[in-house]
Formats: structure tokens, C-alpha cells, sequence
């Protein structure tokens, strides 16, 4: 046979192989697994905690927006979105667990992440629940954890003088006066907020793995103690900083 | 540029021209485009991958620019590197590597231009959409899905034309080099199109898409790049050395080992993937290195300590240490992919180093001992254009500097995040040792790829001079 | 001239060759090696190609085991394998039969009574004739599974069918099919809807 022509016929053989056996097989496995409200629950054993159909929920418009400004922010260079058995992983899961492909249903890309540079924010609207904190983490996150290796995204927010007529705006970010000093914000200077990052904290917030599933059980309870609590209550709390 | 490139090649006497060389106008115009073009954007992506890493210790750098943020430059910087710089040089030299084993001109040659050109001019529209924020979230895949499809199709053209140029050939044996380029062009199409439709197309859901994008990765890696460097290592290394190829049969056994397996590899073992999936990947991991083994061992053998011609001395040295960093990948990989209970080196600081020791070590090595062989034949002088000693010290002095401080900072980083008392922001400033030295590396690898595209700039302008004095004034020539 | 016309034959002649020394042992030998590890591990720990196997779980049954499921007895998990494999195909999976040809179970007085007797008649012997099931007329056959079924299957798929869409009623057990089984070991004819009713209830 010709030696071109095998070749063709060999690596197409090989390259379907290897296609069905990491695309197609997966697809037809968990491709079945559909959002909310479409699964077919006789698919799965019936476990108590596992609430069938109904995981995930659909994300709100406003967190679906925030998906996207992550996804083109490309914050999943650094900070991964995967939670996987060792004792280090602890550390991203409260009361948690590892992740699995139901997790990600809703995530069109599913940003998986390629580093974990930063922290893992699988949970982070589990760890970090405070709203104002994160903008204000967004804004400068060197005001709030000290040495942060993370880029300010300044670009999400206004920073603008105080309407004289109608007084501070009450989705300006409530800095302290030191890190007002530390940001030179003028006293009649304040900072609000876009669109896009109140979207952007709304996705950050909708973050969340604590459901228990079959495949994925919610670990023991006295596992909570190691993992790495201490880790997400410094930085969660601003009072911590200060 | 291309104005630069057609003058002295679209006229120079036959006789100067080595008959059984991609040797006619159309030829080397085509094969001098994608050498500069390539060459062009290992400087961009030099320049990119040292702004993002500037970004990683200094956060506030460019801070009030959103397209130059860490997560816009990175994608740019590696989109640049595999699609503007290893894709266009490797084919380059595999196209001209097909030329020579079958003793033919290049087929398609205007065609081949024509695509070239749309080739740069789409990922360039695609560089510019990630820095703007039409990234589309899958690692390799990063540029607009109008762009992907495109420059699949324009892939096909390369293809065609390989695959016609080789059919000249006059015996039916292939060389094993023509072995893996050929199939090195055919795999491109196929897996960039389909991961291509599967993800941005015709989507699929979850976890799933993991699983696609790390077989993209790994086909990509290794049936597009690493099968070219392979070929050009065995095209090189053999003929600098003045010898036959140690053993055909286990390069043709090592193809279709790389060929059955490598699609199967790739992902981490902490993905968030059933477990046979995970365990079928790490499987085909701990096989790969069947076939690496056997192709160093082959290339080793075959290639002799010293070139016999003084001015093929520096492609010989960039064979060797490709196919020493080629080693070195594979025992990297397995520590990489290897399951683990407690630190694991999957998104660590372990995978861009791995990714280095690749991209420089094993591909730009190999395809630049390619181009020292091709730019003299096509320049018509055997001093001209080669890639000098020197700047390989450079190279050198990168990758060492771009590889083991990740390497090593990346298992520290496995460990620090495995120790729970340690808060992120600890773990972050625990790595800025490692980080810094990398930088460096990168500079150094940008200075050396200008450095690069000055003298070949500087060799082809020589060599359009040269043509221009003979031809006004013919007795002026030697 | 000349002299560029030698070079390009030399160059030509240098077109390198292949060897035909054949693959080293090693590398075969390697190949092996790596292929039994690598599919011996699959097999040990590949959790048997099944989506619900993630992470530190080795197989399904650990996956299982850790979660108990704490309301479900589990009776009523064996006896759904039995029901999918053997009754769906007419009763469906949903229990609501197929009108007109096969009864519902969900819902029907016959399953809901209050005693065995006249169910695990009907599984071990079979039915056929005329039959009315909540109020609706069937006429069909049912064959018997006295043979195909062990005692304990044929409790677990009727405690499952007693306690599955919305149907709620006692535990079938296996001693229970055993009595019944030696008291009718004579028979062999399936059962009619009138001999059934004639049989009390417990």
C-alpha cells in the first residue's frame, strides 16, 4: 500500500479512537445529565441530600453577565475553579467537597482554570459571602490583603466627586480612611461601582459547591476543622485587616 | 516584508538554485514568508509572555489598561507562540523537508502565499480579540471561534500542498521524517476542527468540556507540533551527521505509538472527571514514554558528536539539546500527570515550566536546526542565514531561566497550599523567588528571538543585493 | 557555475537514509511493562467506567456506602434492579402499565390490599383472563416467575412495587414467598381473577 494512504487511514483510525474515547464516550455518559428541571431522576440511585433535579440552579441574569466578564477578564488564569481530593484542596471547600461534572452544567465555558496562582473559587460565595468586601477587593486588593499579587480592576468602577446636590451615592465603596489615604481618594472623591462589576461580584457570589450529590458527598463534619478555615476568615473579614 | 522577500528570490539564476530543492520563485517565497512571519511573532509573543510576567510580581504595572491585564496578555502570549510562531515555522520546515525527500518543488506554492498571508492576518485579528475581551475561555482555543474555523480551513491548504509535494516523490518508500510531517499534517485540520465545532460550535456541557480541551491540548501538542519537531529532528540529524537513520523500524514503531496513544493523555489527575477517565488519561501518559524513549534513543544513535561541515556545526548542537530537552520532557510529564495524595503539581507554577521545557527546548530547538539548513539552501550561500552558536547560548540561557525556577517553584507550590496553616496570600509570596528569574528568562528569550529575526532580515537583504549587483553588473559577482 | 553545480549534486546524494536495525528489545519489553501496570491500575481503580465514580472512590459499591440511604430500606433498591430487568417491560417503569393491554401497579387496589397473599400468588404462578383493576377491565396474560425468581427477589420487587409511586404498604418477605410457594407447589396453571379472590387476603 501506498505509505501516504496508510498513514491517512491509521491516523484516522487512531484519531477516532481517541476522539470517542475522550470526547464521545464522556458525552454520552454525563451528557445526559441536563439542567435543572430536565434530568430524569430514575438515572441516578435516589440518595437523601441529593437534590435530583433541581442542582444547579440556574444562574440570574445579573450572575450569568458576570460569567461573562470573568470569562473575558481571563481570571481563570490564575484563580482555578476545581476542587479535587487532596489535603490541600481542604483548603477551597467549608463543610464541602470535591467537584464533580453537575457542578459545572450551567457553565458555558465551564472555566475550569489552568493555574492556581490565587485562590480557588469553586466556593467563594460560600467562603467570602460579603458583597461590599468583594468590591471593594476589586477595586484594590492591595487595600484589603496585604502584598496582593492581584491586578486591581479599576476599570469596573467610577471614581468620581460627590453630587453636591444629592450626597455620597449609596453603592459607593465604603472604604476606611487609611485605605482612602493609601487609594489618594480626595475627600469629596468617592468610588461606585459599573455595571459590570456589580455583575461580576453577583457571579463571584453565586459560587457555590455545597450541595450534597451522590457522587460527591458532602465531607464529615469534623473534617471542618482542617480545612483551612483560618485561611478564608483572615481574608474575609475587612475587621481582621484593620 | 513580503516586498523584501520576493525580490531576491523571484529571479536568482537556476543554476544557483539546488535542483531538487523547493527551489523555484514561488517556492521560496512561500517557505521565506512563513519563516519571517514566524520569526515576527516570536518577538510579539516574547514581548507579551514578558509583559504578563512582569504583571505576575507587579501587579499595579499598566494596572488602568483592561487589555493588558494578566489574564489578557497570557492568552495572547501563548496564542501568539503556538499559532503565529511554532505552527508557521514548523511549517516551514516541514513543507521544505518534504520538498527535498521528494526531490520536487513545492506544490501550490501561491496558494500556500495567498494562505500565509490570511493565516497572519487571522491570528492577528484573533490576538487583538482576546487583548479586547472576546477570549473565548478555552486554554489553546483562546481566539474567536469566526477565527479558529478559519484558520482550520486555511490549514487544509498546507495539507494539500504537503501532501501533493510528497506524491512527486520517486520511491515509494517515505523517509521516516516524511512519516511524521505527513502525518503532522494531516492531524492538524482534524483536531483543530473538531475541538474547534465541539466547543464552540456544537457545545457540550459541564465536565465534558474539560475533557475535549485536554484532548485538544495533548493531540494538538503532540500529532502537530511535537510530530514536526520529530520529523525535523530526524531529517536534520541524520543528514548533518553524514549517516543513515540508526533504525527506521522503531521511528515507524515510535509513530504509531504517539499516533494510537497520545490522544488519550493530557489531563490532570485531579480533574473533575469520573475517575475512569482520569485513570484511561493517566494510563496513556505512563505508555507515552515508550515512543519518547524510542525516539531518543533512535536520534541518539544516529547522531554523530561533531558535524562533519563547519557551518552545519550549530544545527547539529540544536539537534542534540532538543532531543535532550525531548528526554527531559517525558520524565517531567510523568512526575506532572502522576496521581498524588496529598500535593499535587497540576495548577502549579510545574505546568507553564513543563510547557517551556516543550515549546523552547524540544520544538523551537528542533525547527531552528531545520531552518539552518533550509535558509542557506534557499538564500543560496551555506553561511547565510544560519542561526548562530551564539544566539543558541542565548536560547539557552532562556529556557534554563523560563524552566527551572517553575519547575521548582511549582512543587514549593504544591507544598505550600498542601499546608493549611498557610494563608493565600503566603502561598503567593512564597513563589515571588521563583517568578522573578522566569522574567528574566523571558527577556533574555525575547532578546534572542529579535536578535534572530535582525540577521535573517539582514541575510536576505545581503542576498537581494547580491542578486541586484549581479544582475546590473554581471563581471562584479564573485 | 560549476562549482554550485557539484554542490547541488552532493547535496542531493545527502539525502539521508534509513537504517534497518530492528525496534530494541527494550522498548518492547517497556511497552508491556507499562501497558499491564497502566491497565492494571485502570482496572483496579478506573471505577469500572462508571459516571457516578469520582475522585477517592474506587468503585460504585463505595460510592454507595457512603451514603447510606438512610430512608429507603434496602430491600427496595434490590428490588428495583429486579422490576427494571424483569417486570418494566409491560408494567413500565412508571407503574402505570400500558391500557388497555397491561394493568398499572401504581395505584392499584390489587397491590395496595392489605395482605400478600393474592400478590405473590400472581408473581409465582402467573395470571391470565379477565381482570378489573381499579375499576378498568383487563384481559391478558401474565406468566409465571416461580422459576426465573428466587424467593427474596420476588419479595424485594413486591415490597418495591408496594412502595413506589405513591403507593404505600407493608414489606413482602421472603418467608412469606417461601410458605406460599410450598403450599401451591402443586400447581401449575396460572391464576384467574376469580380463584385469586376466592384466596383471603392474609
Amino acid at each position: 500500500m501506498n505509505h501516504v494512504t496508510l498513514i491517512f487511514i491509521g491516523l484516522f483510525v487512531t484519531f477516532v479512537g481517541s476522539w470517542t474515547g475522550m470526547v464521545v464516550a464522556p458525552q454520552i455518559q454525563l451528557g445526559r445529565q441536563v439542567p435543572t428541571g430536565q434530568m430524569q431522576p430514575a438515572e441516578r440511585p435516589p440518595v437523601e441530600g441529593d437534590p435530583g433535579d433541581i442542582y444547579p440552579l440556574a444562574r440570574v441574569g445579573q450572575a450569568e453577565q458576570g460569567h461573562q466578564i470573568y470569562r473575558k477578564e481571563g481570571c481563570y488564569y490564575c484563580h482555578s475553579q476545581q476542587v479535587g481530593v487532596t489535603q490541600a484542596d481542604l483548603r477551597w471547600t467549608q463543610d464541602g467537597r470535591f467537584s464533580v461534572h453537575r457542578d459545572y452544567l450551567f457553565d458555558q465555558p465551564a472555566l475550569f482554570g489552568t493555574q492556581r496562582l490565587a485562590p480557588d473559587l469553586s466556593n467563594v460565595g460560600v467562603r467570602l459571602p460579603d458583597a461590599k468586601w468583594q468590591m471593594m477587593h476589586l477595586y484594590s486588593p492591595q487595600a484589603l490583603v496585604e502584598k496582593s499579587s492581584m491586578p486591581p480592576y479599576r476599570d469596573l468602577f467610577e471614581r468620581r466627586k460627590v453630587d453636591v446636590k444629592f450626597g455620597p451615592s449609596s453603592k459607593a465603596l465604603d472604604f476606611s480612611e487609611e485605605q482612602r489615604k493609601a487609594l489618594r481618594l480626595a475627600p469629596d472623591e468617592e468610588v461606585v461601582p459599573k455595571k459590570q462589576a456589580t455583575e461580576l461580584v453577583a457571579y463571584l457570589l453565586s459560587l457555590k459547591q455545597n450541595v450534597n450529590l451522590f457522587e460527591a458527598p458532602m465531607y464529615a463534619p469534623k473534617t471542618n476543622g482542617v480545612a483551612g478555615v483560618t485561611n478564608t476568615v483572615e481574608a474575609a473579614s475587612p475587621e481582621a485587616k484593620k | 516584508m513580503p516586498a523584501l522577500s520576493s525580490n531576491p528570490t523571484s529571479a536568482i539564476p537556476a543554476a544557483e538554485s539546488a535542483p531538487s530543492s523547493g527551489g523555484d520563485a514561488a517556492g521560496r517565497i512561500a517557505l521565506l514568508l512563513l519563516t519571517i512571519k514566524g520569526l515576527g511573532w516570536f518577538v510579539l509573543a516574547g514581548l507579551l509572555q514578558v509583559l504578563a510576567s512582569v504583571k505576575m510580581h507587579g501587579p499595579l504595572f499598566l494596572a488602568d489598561f483592561p487589555a493588558f491585564s494578566y489574564g489578557r496578555l497570557q492568552p495572547a502570549a501563548t496564542t501568539a507562540l503556538v499559532y503565529g510562531f511554532l505552527t508557521q515555522i514548523g511549517l516551514a520546515v516541514g513543507l521544505w523537508i518534504l520538498t527535498r525527500l521528494s526531490r520536487s518543488k513545492l506544490a501550490l506554492a501561491p496558494v500556500v502565499i495567498f494562505a500565509t498571508v490570511l493565516w497572519n492576518l487571522a491570528v492577528f485579528v484573533g490576538i487583538i480579540g482576546i487583548l479586547c475581551g472576546a477570549n473565548t475561555g478555552f486554554p489553546w482555543l483562546e481566539m474567536p471561534r469566526q477565527i479558529l474555523a478559519v484558520l482550520t480551513l486555511l490549514s487544509v491548504v498546507f495539507t494539500l500542498s504537503g501532501l501533493i509535494t510528497i506524491s512527486f516523490r520517486e520511491e515509494r518508500e517515505l523517509y521516516p521524517a516524511a512519516w511524521f510531517i505527513v502525518g503532522a499534517l494531516f492531524s492538524l485540520p482534524w483536531v483543530l476542527g473538531t475541538a474547534t465545532w465541539t466547543l464552540l460550535f456544537q457545545t457540550v456541557r459541564g465536565a465534558v468540556q474539560l475533557s475535549v480541551n485536554g484532548w485538544f491540548i495533548h493531540a494538538f501538542t503532540w500529532l502537530w507540533l511535537g510530530f514536526l519537531a520529530i520529523g525535523a529532528l530526524l531529517y536534520v540529524v541524520a543528514r548533518v551527521s553524514r549517516t543513515e537513520l540508526y533504525s527506521r523500524s522503531s521511528a515507524v514503531f515510535a509513530f504509531w505509538l504517539f499516533a494510537i496513544i497520545a490522544g488519550w493523555g493530557g489531563l490532570m489527575a485531579s480533574a473533575p472527571l469520573p475517575r475512569w477517565i482520569v485513570s484511561v488519561s493517566g494510563t496513556a501518559n505512563l505508555i507515552l514514554l515508550v515512543p519518547i524513549a524510542l525516539i531518543v534513543h533512535t536520534l541518539w544513535k544516529t547522531s554523530a558528536p561533531e558535524a562533519a561541515d563547519k557551518s552545519e556545526a550549530a544545527a547539529l548542537r540544536f539537534s542534540r539539546l532538543s532531543i535532550q530537552s525531548l528526554a527531559a520532557y517525558g520524565l517531567l510529564s510523568l512526575a506532572f500527570y502522576a496521581p498524588a495524595k496529598n500535593a499535587v503539581l497540576g495548577l502549579t507554577l510545574f505546568q507553564p515550566g513543563l510547557m517551556n521545557v516543550f515549546f523552547t527546548g524540544v520544538v523551537t530547538l528542533a525547527l531552528f536546526a531545520g531552518l539552518n539548513l533550509m535558509l542557506p539552501e534557499l538564500l543560496g550561500n551555506k553561511e547565510r542565514g544560519v542561526i548562530k552558536g551564539s544566539t543558541l547560548f542565548l536560547l539557552l540561557l532562556g529556557l534554563a531561566f523560563t524552566t527551572l525556577p517553575l519547575i521548582l517553584g511549582g512543587m514549593k507550590q504544591a507544598v505550600l497550599w498542601a499546608d493549611l496553616s498557610k494563608s493565600s496570600a503566603e502561598v503567593s509570596r512564597g513563589l515571588n523567588g521563583f517568578i522573578g528569574p522566569a522574567t528574566l528568562g523571558y527577556i533574555i528569550l525575547f532578546v534572542a528571538s529579535v536578535l534572530i529575526l535582525v540577521q535573517l532580515l539582514g541575510s536576505i537583504k545581503t542576498a537581494c543585493m547580491e542578486f541586484f549587483g549581479s544582475k546590473t553588473a554581471p563581471a562584479s559577482k564573485r | 557555475m560549476s562549482d554550485s553545480k557539484t554542490n547541488s549534486e552532493v547535496q542531493q546524494s545527502r539525502e539521508p537514509k534509513v537504517g534497518h536495525i530492528p525496534t530494541p528489545l527494550w522498548a518492547v519489553t517497556l511497552l508491556g511493562l507499562f501497558a499491564f501496570v497502566g491497565i492494571s491500575r485502570l482496572v483496579d481503580s478506573g471505577g469500572a467506567f462508571d459516571p457516578n465514580v469520582y475522585g477517592s472512590y474506587q468503585d460504585f459499591a463505595k460510592v454507595e456506602i457512603a451514603h447510606p440511604p438512610a430512608n429507603i430500606p434496602p430491600e427496595l433498591i434490590k428490588g428495583k434492579q429486579v422490576f427494571g430487568k424483569n417486570c418494566a417491560a409491560c408494567h413500565q417503569a412508571s407503574g402505570q402499565g400500558l391500557a388497555p393491554l397491561f394493568p398499572p401497579l401504581a395505584g392499584s387496589d390489587w397491590v395496595n390490599a392489605d395482605g400478600h397473599a393474592r400478590i405473590i400468588r400472581i408473581v409465582l404462578n402467573g395470571l391470565q383472563g379477565p381482570i378489573k383493576v381499579s375499576g378498568k377491565d383487563y384481559n391478558n396474560n401474565m406468566v409465571p416467575w416461580k422459576d426465573s425468581l428466587k424467593d427474596d427477589e420476588i419479595a424485594n420487587v413486591l415490597s418495591y412495587v408496594r412502595n413506589t409511586w405513591g403507593n404505600k404498604g407493608s414489606l413482602v418477605t421472603p418467608e412469606e414467598v417461601k410458605a406460599i410457594r410450598a403450599k401451591e407447589a402443586g400447581k401449575s396453571e396460572q391464576w384467574t381473577a376469580a380463584d385469586l379472590l376466592a384466596i383471603p387476603l392474609k
